[in-house]
């Protein structure tokens, strides 16, 4: 089974998110600042990795940076982030994301882009 | 014969302060009753709702954050960081780094990956030379100037030279914003179609609380009854004075810790003032004269929340420089724009708000001080009558206790007030208590601005840009 | 000295009052909220089954009407920010509807001021069609200030969910600022576009047409792009420009040829805007006419040349070119510029 790790701060994200993905039937943990994904990350054989854009301690941005060379690439990583932050968006990428998904999101849609990017 | 002399102009003295005090006091409660009903009316306003169209609205104009920086190798990083962490469609940062002696320039290029750009700069102002500029990798829309040293008026104006979008913001080094502080502040400006030509909000005082990236995680008082004076103090000058100036459309100063401002308009008022020391009050005045003197219907707002946070000066000698510095940069404001004073060209700025600033805020030290010699002389050597001392000194407690329990008042109308019963009380307490020990000491310290300004100590080149400027 | 004490002892029993009028109605606030974030917390898994459509089961809600309208509205609102689904949206507008409709109709006749905004702010996120009668009676009710938040979200309302009425009203006004106009367009849906672009005349406010011709740019309306093109040769100025603007969000229009022109006009900001319709076109027919114009006099154009060749094919070669050939030290300066500096801008 596919391993996906959610982190996000906001726990009606988290939950909407976690729904969304266990019905399609991902192993799916939970981290709720930037730190904790990162430990995680570093430790589980995460398969993906849905990160928020702002989280305190670290930033989504930031998680994806301080992650070993070893785990990023064997992780694909989807960074969410506010609809209108184009901005974000860019810097994400270059940073090393694979792909983004915006705020608000459509649960459908997200589920199609997970089994996409895991198929 | 010579006894009775001294007191009977003792006596005199002390009714012109007494009147002086209820007078003061009186404008604070019609400030009071101005800005009161606009916080009450907007009490329980969902105010994310109303910035959530700007976000996508194509017409959210892009922004310059201008952060001028003089050796503070410290904080830039984080500042800037926080910078990045704004929500806005579209902004860019730029850190002026005023010939720094530190490692301030050094540390930006190694932390965002930067690189040396060549700009064709729009000189709309001289500046000392721009010597370096440089473009972050990582996030393109962060920039370095590094330049000869000339002061924060002089950066500043090195960067709205620098700067590409309509309209900038001009930040401390040491504040931190709110993660949507740009788009409650921008807000008059887009929803008045740009009739509005500058805008600042609130500054609160961060000692206490916890904020990390923009976000406020826990709000608290601080421990030390400095600090919590000066808390009492920012709510008093924001929610009574600002507000109430602001809804004349004669409010003089928008902070230096944190406004935005239409650049054609600062261009065409000729940049900050070089070697002025409240660079920020004088570029309003400025921006105000002109207004007025092209008849213009621009205007100025102050918007009531909370979007700026800083760090009080929480040691008595900094908060000492801070208030002498504030001081003499009103006085200057004031010397400088004089001929503005009574003048009923100006309108408002020149029948109120001039003389407001001059009598309750600049010499509002000299009277409290005589006031004081007042109470003590007059109780310890029986110069004057003791039931006028007496009353006195009910005057001057109650003139600073009343109005600061209103402003907690207005406090506990806005949001992001304090979350326990607790503070409540403790900022009750301490604005009692505040006649007795925060406001003597001021007084003498303002006063000591007061004689500074007159002395013009040679220092403005590199003087200390330390704490906030101007509230 | 009697009154004096008098009115010290007033103002000391005032400040006294003061104290715990703040003390007791925070204790209450704080309480109050305290509740409505428990029920919150104990109801949302329920309702984001309800939202995804994996539960129909409908959970107790308080009796209390008070406290049942907050969580609902929190629990609504909390999830009408993160959810995009169709799916989603009309299982949120129908909760909304059930609960919330009557609470929202009287506050909207008999609510404080900003009771009546958020409602109208929530009216909206819900999508909530069935109290639109009520949103156009109370147009008549707002003072009609552009500046008043609560008329701007009353017409922000209907024209998402009563866009008849709204168009009817609109195009009745004859002042409404720019921006306000732009933002209530963007929520028309087709039909009304269409009707609207019919409807402008040369009686039509020009505000209203500014604001509709920027607006087909930057939701890049493909069915108004003929209208736009049309406003390209307006006589008026303004007209032109906002049309120029236009063109540059649609990133097309089809008489390239007929840029020309404006490389040439006496206005800066037609050549401005012919560079950057140029560079967003990527235009390379227009190489000379940008090199030309990265000497302009006036440093927009400069710039907008500048960026406008940078996004050309072989832009960089050309801009290399300029920066040590080119006899024109502003434009030598520009390239110069160009070629170190990564681009930002997103939007033009």
């Amino acid at each position: 089974m596919k391993k996906i790790l959610v982190a996000d701060d906001e726990d009606i994200l988290r939950m909407l998110i976690v729904d969304t993905l266990e019905d399609l039937g991902f192993e799916i943990e939970e981290a709720e600042d930037g730190q904790e994904a990162l430990e995680k990350l570093e430790e589980g054989n995460f398969d993906l990795a849905i990160l928020d854009y702002m989280m305190p301690e670290k930033t989504g941005l930031e998680v994806i940076q301080s992650l070993s060379k070893e785990t990023k690439n064997n992780i694909q990583l989807v960074m969410l982030t506010a609809k209108a932050q184009e901005q974000d968006r860019q810097i994400a990428l270059n940073a090393g994301a694979d792909y983004f998904i915006a705020k608000p999101f459509s649960p459908t849609e997200l589920s199609a882009v997970v089994e996409e990017i895991l198929a | 014969m010579n006894e009775e002399f001294f007191s009977s102009a003792a006596n005199v003295i002390a009714f012109v302060v007494i009147f002086y005090m209820v007078a003061v006091g009186i404008i604070y409660l019609v400030l009071f009753l101005i800005s009161g009903p606009k916080i009450k009316r907007e009490k329980y306003l969902n105010r994310e709702a109303t910035i959530e169209e700007m976000i996508i609205n194509h017409d959210t104009y892009p922004i310059s954050i201008l952060v001028p920086a003089y050796n503070e190798e410290m904080g830039v990083i984080s500042t800037v960081r926080s910078l990045l962490s704004l929500q806005y469609p579209q902004f860019e940062v730029i850190v002026v780094d005023d010939g720094s002696t530190d490692q301030t320039s050094s540390k930006m290029i190694t932390q965002f990956g930067m690189k040396k750009i060549d700009i064709a700069m729009r000189a709309h102002f001289p500046t000392k030379e721009v010597l370096d500029v440089y473009q972050s990798n990582l996030f393109p829309n962060v920039f370095l100037l590094k330049k000869e040293n000339g002061g924060k008026a002089d950066a500043l104006n090195a960067g709205v030279n620098f700067s590409k979008y309509p309209y900038f913001a001009a930040i401390d080094g040491d504040s931190i914003l709110e993660r949507d502080a740009l788009l409650k502040t921008m807000k008059p400006i887009i929803d008045s179609g740009g009739m509005v030509t500058a805008t600042g909000g609130s500054v609160r005082i961060a000692n206490g609380s916890t904020i990390s990236k923009s976000v406020i995680e826990k709000l608290a008082l601080p421990k030390q009854p400095v600090a919590i004076m000066q808390i009492i103090e920012y709510m008093r000058a924001f929610l009574i004075g600002r507000l109430g100036l602001s809804r004349m459309n004669i409010l003089l100063i928008i902070s230096g810790a944190f406004g935005v401002f239409e650049k054609s308009r600062v261009i065409k008022v000729g940049g900050y003032r070089e070697k002025t020391i409240g660079e920020d009050m004088e570029l309003i005045v400025r921006i105000h004269r002109s207004l007025k003197d092209e008849k213009s219907k621009q205007r100025i707002e102050y918007i009531q929340d909370p979007v700026c946070w800083t760090e009080a000066p929480s040691t008595l000698a900094s908060l000492k420089s801070q208030r002498v510095r504030w001081q003499r940069g009103l006085a200057e404001t004031l010397w400088t724009h004089r001929k503005m004073m009574f003048n009923p060209k100006y309108r408002g700025i020149g029948l109120f708000s001039m003389p407001y600033y001059l009598v309750v805020e600049l010499l509002s030290a000299v009277f409290e001080l005589i006031g004081y010699f007042v109470i003590v002389f007059g109780i310890f050597f029986g110069f004057i009558d003791t039931q006028v001392a007496l009353i006195m000194l009910a005057v001057t407690v109650m003139y600073g206790s009343l109005i600061s329990s209103l402003a907690v008042l207005l406090e506990e109308w806005t949001y992001h007030k304090y979350p326990e019963l607790k503070s409540v009380c403790i900022l009750f307490f301490w604005a009692l208590t505040e006649t007795f020990w925060y406001r003597p000491i001021m007084v003498v310290w303002r006063v000591e601005g007061l004689l500074a300004t007159f002395k013009k100590k040679a220092d403005w080149g590199n003087m200390d840009r330390k704490g906030i400027s101007e509230d | 000295m009697q009154w004096v004490i008098a009115s010290l002892v007033v103002l000391l029993v005032i400040q006294v009052a003061l104290f715990i009028y703040i003390l007791i109605s925070k204790k209450i606030t704080l309480n109050y909220d305290e509740k409505v974030e428990t029920l919150y917390q104990n109801l949302l898994p329920s309702y984001i089954e309800i939202v995804q459509d994996t539960s129909q089961l409908e959970p107790r809600l308080p009796e209390n009407k008070k406290y049942r309208k907050d969580v609902v509205e929190k629990l609504l609102v909390r999830l009408s920010e993160v959810t995009a689904g169709e799916g989603e949206k009309a299982r949120i507008r129908k909760l909304a509807e059930t609960t919330l409709l009557d609470a929202y109709i009287k506050i909207l006749e008999k609510g404080s001021w900003a009771e009546r905004v958020n409602t109208l702010f929530y009216i909206e996120d819900f999508g909530m069609i069935s109290i639109k009668d009520h949103v156009w009676q109370h147009l008549g009710r707002v003072e009609s200030d552009d500046e008043n938040e609560e008329y701007r979200q009353t017409l922000r309302v209907l024209a998402t969910i009563y866009p008849e009425k709204f168009l009817t009203f609109i195009l009745e006004k004859d002042t409404i600022s720019e921006s306000l106009a732009k933002e209530l367009f963007r929520r028309l849906d087709e039909g009304s576009l269409m009707e609207m672009e019919k409807r402008t005349s040369g009686k039509t406010p020009i505000a209203f047409k500014l604001a509709f011709i920027v607006l087909c740019g930057e939701m890049k309306l493909n069915q108004h792009l003929p209208f736009v093109e049309r406003c390209l040769f307006d006589e008026q100025k303004e007209i032109r420009l906002k049309a120029m603007k236009s063109i540059c969000s649609y990133q097309y229009f089809s008489k390239t040829e007929q840029l020309k022109e404006f490389f040439e006009s006496e206005h800066w900001e037609e050549r401005m805007y012919a560079a950057k319709i140029a560079g967003v076109m990527e235009l390379t027919k227009y190489r000379d006419h940008l090199v030309d114009t990265l000497a302009d006099p006036v440093w927009w154009v400069r710039f907008s040349s500048g960026e406008a060749i940078s996004k050309l094919p072989d832009g960089e070669i050309l801009l290399e070119y300029v920066a040590s050939q080119n006899e024109d030290a502003f434009a030598r300066d520009m390239a110069n510029q160009m070629l170190t500096t990564k681009a930002t801008g997103l939007r033009g």
